[in-house]
Parts: C-alpha cells; sequence; structure tokens
C-alpha cells in the first residue's frame, strides 16, 4: 500500500515536472489557414507577431477545406491540432448555422457567443476590415480556450492589431500578393511598418 | 504513447534511479535512456530519441568528443526530438584545440534538428567549457540549475542559450548566426553575462518573461528602478551587426532594464537606439537603459584562444 501510494506521489511529481518544463523550454502553437492568399498572409502575420513579441515557436498548417480546418480545431493531438486561426463573421454564420443579422456588429456578437459557447473558442479584437467575403463581414483571430489558459499573454499580443487593417491596408496586402510577394514578405514589411516588430 | 508520457516514464525512472536495460556501445545510437550512474563518454557519440541524465547520476565529456543528434520529429512540431535532459549533473569540459561538439547528425544539418542539451532542477554545479553548439532548437537551455557557461560557441541554432531561473555564468562565448543569440525568459538569477561576443544573428539577446504563467508573479506596476539591478548583469560584451535587433525586449517586459557599460558597434546614442525594441518602439514595454556603453571594443570578448577553422568578428 506504502509503495504503490508512493509510486503514486512519484507519479505526479513527475507531471508536474514535465508540465513546468514544457513551459520553460517551449512549445509550438499552431496557426491554421485555409489555403487562400488572404488566409496565408493572415496566418503569417499571426505566426510573426506572436514569434517575434514572445519568442513562442509557430507553425503554420494549411488545409483545403473549412471542415478539415475546424476539425483540427477541436483536435487534441499534437501532429494535427491547430491553436489559432483567422474567421469571418460571414463564414462563422454559416457553420453556426445562422442568419445575418441586420449589422456585421451583431452577427460579430452572435458568432463570438456561439463559438464560446458550442465550440470553446474566443473571438479576439477585429482586424479592421470588412472587405473579405462578397457579403459585409468583421474579421478577427481566434483562439482555442485551453490554449488561451496556457498562454494568458497571447490576447494582449495580438489585439495590437485590433483595428489595425482597414479596407485600404487590407487592399494592398492582397494587391502585394496578387503581384508575386510571398505571403511572409508581405506580412512582416505591413508589421514592420506598422512598428509592431 | 506519446512523447510527454514517454519523458515521465523515463524521468520517473531516473528519479527513482531503476537501471534502464538500453544502453548501447559508442558506436550504436542512443535513445530513450536513462542515465543511472556516473558516465564518461569520449569519442563519437550519436543520440536517436532522449538520454535522461539521472538524478543521481554525472555525465563528464571528455575533451575531443563530438555528439551527433539524429532528426526525428514524432509529433511533427518541426522540432527534432532528440535531446540530453539533465536532471543530475553535467561536466563537458573541452578545450581550445579539442572542444566538444554537440551538432546535427544529418547530412544537411539545419537549425530545429535536434531540441537541446537541457539542464532541469539539477542540484549540482554544472560546467560547460569549450563546446560548440549547432542545429539546435536551442544549443544549451537552464532552468532551476546551476552552471557556468564558458568559451563556448553557439551557432546556426534557432537559439543559441536560453536560461529561465537560473544560477548562471555566461562569459568569453560566441554567439553567432542564430535566429535569437541569448533568450531569458524569468529576470531573476543570479545571472552574469559578461565578455562574450555576440553578432550577426537575428536577435542578439531576447529578454522575454514567460508568456505561459497561468498566476503572474510580477508586481503589478512600474517601481521606478531598474527592475533587474543585483541579480542580471548584463555588461562588456559586443553585442552588435544583429539583423534584426541587438537587444529586444519582449511582451509583458515592463520594467526598465540596466544592460550598461556594452559595446553596440556603433557610437551615436541614436544609431545605436535604431538596434533596441524597447519603450521607444512600444509604450507599453520598459526601457533598456544602455549609457553609460563601452567607447570601444572588448577586446577581451569572445572565446579565449578560438580554434582556428571557426571566424570571429573582431
Amino acid at each position: 500500500m506504502i509503495t504503490r501510494l508512493l509510486s503514486l506521489i512519484f507519479v505526479g511529481l513527475m507531471l508536474i515536472q514535465n508540465n513546468v518544463c514544457d513551459a520553460c523550454v517551449g512549445r509550438t502553437l499552431y496557426v491554421g489557414t485555409l489555403q487562400s492568399n488572404e488566409g496565408k498572409v493572415m496566418s503569417e502575420m499571426l505566426a510573426l507577431l506572436i514569434n517575434e513579441r514572445t519568442g513562442t515557436s509557430i507553425q503554420i498548417r494549411s488545409f483545403e477545406t473549412s471542415e478539415q480546418l475546424y476539425t483540427a480545431l477541436k483536435s487534441t493531438k499534437e501532429e494535427e491540432r491547430v491553436d489559432i486561426i483567422v474567421e469571418d463573421t460571414a463564414q462563422a454564420l454559416s457553420i453556426a448555422q445562422q442568419k445575418a443579422g441586420t449589422s456585421p456588429d451583431q452577427d460579430f456578437i452572435a458568432v463570438k457567443a456561439f463559438y464560446e459557447k458550442e465550440l470553446n473558442v474566443v473571438w479576439l479584437n477585429p482586424f479592421g476590415y470588412t472587405a473579405n467575403s462578397t457579403q459585409p463581414s468583421i474579421s478577427a483571430p481566434l483562439i482555442r480556450k485551453d490554449v488561451l489558459t496556457n498562454f494568458p499573454l497571447l490576447p494582449r499580443v495580438l489585439n495590437k492589431l485590433a483595428g489595425a487593417i482597414n479596407d485600404k491596408a487590407f487592399q494592398a496586402l492582397k494587391k502585394a500578393l496578387d503581384a508575386g510577394d510571398k505571403p511572409k514578405n508581405v506580412a512582416k514589411d505591413f508589421l514592420k511598418k506598422q512598428k509592431l516588430i | 504513447m506519446t512523447i510527454r508520457s514517454y519523458l515521465i516514464w523515463l524521468s520517473l525512472l531516473a528519479w527513482l534511479g531503476i537501471p534502464s536495460s538500453l544502453m548501447a556501445s559508442p558506436q550504436t545510437p542512443i535513445g530513450n535512456v536513462v542515465l543511472t550512474e556516473d558516465t564518461v563518454w569520449s569519442g563519437t557519440i550519436t543520440i536517436d530519441g532522449v538520454v535522461v541524465v539521472g538524478r543521481k547520476a554525472t555525465l563528464t565529456i571528455t575533451p575531443g568528443t563530438t555528439i551527433l543528434f539524429k532528426r526525428r520529429d514524432v509529433n511533427h512540431d518541426g522540432v527534432g526530438d532528440s535531446e540530453i535532459r539533465v536532471l543530475g549533473g553535467v561536466i563537458a569540459q573541452g578545450s581550445a584545440k579539442q572542444p566538444i561538439v554537440f551538432k546535427s547528425a544529418e547530412t544537411k544539418p539545419a537549425p530545429k534538428d535536434w531540441s537541446y542539451l537541457l539542464i532541469f532542477t539539477s542540484g549540482k554545479k554544472n560546467r560547460i567549457e569549450y563546446c560548440q553548439f549547432h542545429d539546435a532548437f536551442s544549443g544549451l537551455q537552464v532552468h532551476f540549475s546551476t552552471a557556468l557557461v564558458q568559451d563556448c560557441l553557439f551557432s546556426h541554432n534557432l537559439e543559441g542559450i536560453r536560461f529561465g531561473r537560473a544560477k548562471l555564468t555566461l562569459r568569453h562565448c560566441l554567439i553567432n548566426e542564430n535566429h535569437i543569440g541569448v533568450r531569458f525568459t524569468r529576470m531573476e538569477g543570479p545571472v552574469e553575462i559578461q565578455y562574450n561576443e555576440i553578432n550577426n544573428n537575428q536577435v542578439g539577446i531576447f529578454l522575454v518573461p514567460s508568456g505561459q504563467n497561468i498566476v503572474d508573479f510580477f508586481e503589478p506596476g512600474r517601481t521606478g528602478k531598474p527592475w533587474n539591478e543585483g541579480h542580471l548583469d548584463i555588461s562588456a560584451n559586443n553585442i552588435r551587426m544583429n539583423s534584426d535587433y541587438n537587444l529586444k525586449l519582449g511582451a509583458k517586459q515592463l520594467w526598465d532594464l540596466k544592460i550598461t557599460n556594452n559595446w553596440w558597434g556603433i557610437v551615436t546614442r541614436a544609431d545605436i537606439r535604431q538596434t533596441l525594441f524597447d519603450q521607444h518602439r512600444d509604450p507599453d514595454l520598459g526601457r533598456a537603459i544602455i549609457e553609460p556603453t563601452a567607447p570601444q571594443t572588448i577586446v577581451d570578448a569572445g572565446i579565449r584562444q578560438l580554434p582556428a577553422n571557426h571566424h570571429a568578428t573582431k
């Protein structure tokens, strides 16, 4: 009995030690995106900002379909999970199977509540642009709640992009991509010009 | 079995001092093994997996030893999993003519091929001298431990050296061509970083409190005096020609830091400021107090009797 108890205590201690160790040595976060130019540049934007300001290692995972992306957003397996995505309210209403309200702001409130309750995902403050889809919509970074628990600093960092990309700025990003510039370079140039990194 | 659970069982074996049957000869790759007794390495050692130095053991590495890490990335996080995790002690004392080399075993080596030499909650006095670290996620990490690191080369890693709460002396090292040269995550010490040559990294020194603390133990407001006085001494280093910034304060580093008497590669204050990322760039951050600066190159900085095959910027 005593041996069993001691073993349990040791396992408990080692679990604590390994969790603490994870926090010290660094864990990788995963940003998920669809394979569109816009998706790529915004995911690079988030990855660069987090990495440059916190040192956290970031890996971007691309998906062909929204269904695959949301499956990864629910996964707990290291090899397939994503922790952060960029989403707009039009697509989110479709995911939530809800009808559009009378304004994008109202849609934002509706999908924010749905995602938090049903998907355990938190919407952060919107980037500012509204022209990413065929109807007006609001885009923002989304983070899993469990990630938020372990990385409480992330909202403070990512909210530096809140309102920082208006429609004009977003069109300039798209134009650079259409001209053949790499999404990572486009994102880095923007962040540097904004003095965010 | 996940890597974490595997590590837990390896650590448990190390804690209990249970001998492992996985020991291999020096010619055979060593991996997923716990060293439970004092061990001496020499010649060429190849590591494929995790080697844990148990609490009762000390790993001694003799001059001229080369330690190769095979790349394996089981969890697809982009970082090679091979590592040495020291819970006991490590004495790695090379010499100028016979350094100890830690590097990738791959034919086309790249940063992140392997994880790190990690000294974690060690109760012993660890010594890392005349060692060279290449191709790692972090060449060396030290947390909750005591270590003397001197005359070492950190080059072509994602991070040269990272440490958190530690009693650490880092001196006379050459830290170049990494993404981040030196990363310090706790701002607690005592830590001395002196007489190092830190150049041609993307970021020379990155001072960033951990963003993973669920509870924030830092005091709530700025006190008006440098945060690090008395327990973090960064002086008499050459910190220059790092492509993004010579010195960067990370998110949550809200307090002023005193980092004086270093040579930044340039003389005018305005030009030096351009190589720093602190409150001047982001009002949320603290200030890097760099005056007085060293008036010229610190001639004693860098590895003493540098191996002839490596070029240092002097």
